[in-house]
């Protein structure tokens, strides 16, 4: 059954039975007090009419005939002056005729040789109304009469029936009005669990972006801000893995095309020298084409195992001089830029500096290579080192094409080549800035590059020098 | 000649491309990035294209696409080998799709299936003194009519859509034989010989050791 229904009933349910039991119980003890009172206050009035009789019977005078009209006068004198004129009177002999009635109403005869005690009481019902009869002995000289006195209560009775159609009346609206309360409470309850669940069935599904609203402050609308907290958590790391996925893809791909495009040249001239007629000078074309070819897979496998080995190397940290980095950068690059006419000018602070220095090396030796493609030929690159509190920044700035703006994001992606045509006679990879990228995250470094297009390039190194490394 | 324009950013793989189709009998233009070979498309009439798909500028899809408007069919050419990249080659409205690393003779084959879809075959070749009629499957020697077998109108066919390259046995039976080339098997010698002697073309096609034969055309 739906949690809805099992509320609706319940309250429905627990309303309707409680005021049914309370309302029989109190009708029934009111009706019983009534009555009680009733017969309370009826006792007295026996009583009394039972002392007024036995006084007038003492006081009668000597010789007075003790006969029957002698007690139904005094009883009538006492009832006319003490007695309700509603009541209804009867005297009966001893073996219980009637001798007496005051003709009110009709009452049946009360077989008095079963009830001969003094206080008898019983309730009769005679033409739908109710009475209550009391029995009333008296012993004159000898001769015993009963009188029996008939009291209406009926007003108790239909003061019963009365407080039951009001009862009935309070008990229909109490039902409709909880019917209502029972559909709103349950309502509430059931709909944000309700929601809830489609929520979490969409998340389920898929769908990561399915959010639950909440109102209010109790235990389901904690419950909601949780899946809502949850479902934000879940979908931040899906979203991350996702895009790790693609850019491992995007990996796979660009590395799977880097490695065909050379293969296929390779495995094409080899093809061709083995299966055809070819002059010498076609020979040396098609050997030439695949010497080169396999130097540019030699390049490339010789980037990826730097890049992989610093991902995968246990590499020893050391501190080292930066001074002495930046003048082994100058011995490597110093031919290659005479040839090109560039000019490497170093404005460095002296800073020991925590880290692995062959990685430190070949950093900035890519950034200075590729300040060197950037220019070609005639131009100054600037390296500068300064230290401020707890960082030291390394910049590299050149004076050559610069990085269009709309490429700058995705130059540190593997295989990312701004001019791939250019970049692949100059010998790169697209595995440079790569490689620079993984070397300062492995250093816990920051890095950021600003260029502008046909002014040049600056690439700013933080080095960031924790106090736990000494 | 079929003319063929080859769109191909490396260079090297340009000139492998080229330098086999000019062997294999084709005329070729290469480009190396895609707004040359626009231009080319719409200077010069080709009769298909070979597009690499990550090319500089215009890309292989969209030079596909205009290649379409002149109705060039193309083959593309491509590292990108995923069963996706294929189906959306295909889907783009290519005639076949080759991936890199490729061989030459798939190559040459396939080019030679989608000339054949366009009608744009030979029909007709004379090499010496021979007439080779490909739809009535007749060769004429000096204008007499000589009688080749089945599989030796195949082999002869063989040789002259692929010249100047060695012909491995083993692919020259697969392709006339049309079935898996078992070793050491003498037939292929055997309708080798009685073709030279049939046709005449006792130089040109010559053994090449351990390998198998090559049609030479001068």
């Amino acid at each position: 059954m739906k949690l809805f229904w099992k509320q609706f009933i319940s309250i429905v349910g627990i309303v309707a039975f409680g005021f049914v039991i309370l309302g029989t119980i109190m009708l029934q003890v009111t009706f019983q007090m009534n009555l009680s009172r009733e017969q309370k206050q009826n006792e007295k009035d026996m009583q009394m009419f039972h002392y007024s009789l036995e006084a007038s019977l003492n006081g009668l005078p000597d010789g007075y005939p003790a006969n029957e009209n002698t007690i139904i006068g005094i009883v009538e004198v006492i009832y006319d002056n003490i007695g309700d004129n509603q009541d209804d009177i009867f005297v009966y002999q001893k073996d219980g005729t009637v001798i007496y009635k005051n003709n009110k109403n009709d009452h049946k005869n009360w077989d008095i040789t079963l009830e001969k005690n003094q206080g008898a009481v019983r309730i009769q019902t005679v033409n739908e109304s109710h009475y209550l009869e009391s029995l009333l002995v008296v012993d004159m000289n000898g001769t015993k009469f009963y009188i029996s006195q008939y009291k209406n209560i009926e007003f108790i009775y239909q003061n019963q029936s009365q407080f039951s159609k009001i009862y009935f009346i309070v008990l229909c609206v109490v039902l409709i009005i909880s019917l209502l309360v029972a559909i709103i409470i349950s309502r509430s309850l059931a709909k944000p669990i309700l929601q809830l669940s489609n929520a979490t069935n969409a998340f389920a599904n898929g769908n990561f972006e399915s959010r639950v609203v909440v109102k209010g402050r109790n235990e389901i609308s904690d419950l909601m801000r949780n899946f809502n907290e949850m479902a934000n958590q879940l979908e931040q790391n899906v979203t991350e893995l996702k895009a790790a996925a693609k850019r491992q893809e995007a990996f796979t791909g660009a590395f799977a095309h880097e490695l065909k495009t050379p293969l296929t040249s390779i495995i094409g001239y080899s093809e061709m020298l083995k299966t055809m007629e070819l002059n010498s000078e076609e020979r040396i074309e098609c050997a030439n084409y695949i010497n080169q070819q396999g130097k540019r897979l030699e390049r490339l496998s010789y980037k990826m195992l730097e890049l992989v080995g610093i991902s995968h190397g246990e590499i020893e940290w050391k501190p080292f001089s930066v001074f002495e980095v930046i003048k082994e950068v100058e011995k490597v690059v110093q031919r290659k830029l005479r040839a090109n006419n560039i000019v490497l000018e170093s404005q460095v602070e002296e800073e020991n500096i925590f880290g692995e220095e062959d990685l430190f090396l070949s950093l900035i030796l890519n950034l200075v290579d590729n300040a060197r493609k950037a220019i070609k030929t005639d131009g100054i690159i600037h390296i500068e080192g300064k230290r401020t509190k707890e960082v030291y920044t390394l910049s590299v700035s050149d004076n050559g094409c610069g990085i269009p703006e709309e490429e700058l994001g995705r130059i540190t992606e593997a295989f990312y080549m701004v001019n791939k045509s250019r970049a692949r006679k100059e010998g790169g990879a697209g595995l440079g800035m790569a490689l620079c990228e993984e070397i300062i995250k492995y250093h816990h470094w920051k890095w950021h590059i600003e260029s502008k297009k046909g002014t040049g390039t600056k690439v700013e190194i933080f080095i960031i020098q924790n106090v736990n490394y000494g | 000649m079929n003319k063929i324009l080859v769109v191909e950013d490396d260079e090297a793989i340009a000139n492998l491309l080229y330098m086999n189709l000019k062997k294999a009998g084709y005329e070729c233009r290469v480009a190396y990035d895609g707004n040359t070979a626009a231009d080319m498309l719409e200077e010069e009439k080709f009769d298909l294209g070979l597009f690499d798909i990550m090319v500089p500028k215009l890309d292989g899809y969209e030079l596909q696409q205009y290649a379409a408007t002149l109705s060039v069919p193309v083959i593309f050419l491509t590292a990108k080998g995923t069963t996706m990249d294929k189906v959306k080659g295909l889907k783009a409205g290519a005639e076949d799709y080759i991936t890199k690393p490729f061989e030459i003779l798939e190559l040459l084959a396939r080019i030679e299936n989608v000339l054949k879809r366009y009608h744009k075959t030979k029909t007709h070749y004379s090499i010496k003194d021979l007439e080779i009629d490909v739809a009535s499957r007749e060769v004429k020697k000096g204008g007499k009519l000589i009688e080749l077998t089945y599989k030796e109108f195949d082999l002869l066919l063989l040789f002259i859509k692929n010249p100047n390259i060695a012909l491995y046995r083993s692919v020259i039976y697969e392709k006339v034989w049309e079935s898996e080339y078992m070793g050491e098997s003498r037939t292929v010698d055997l309708h080798v010989q009685r073709l030279r002697k049939k046709t005449g073309l006792v130089k040109e096609i010559s053994s090449v050791y351990k390998i198998g034969y090559r049609f030479t055309l001068s």
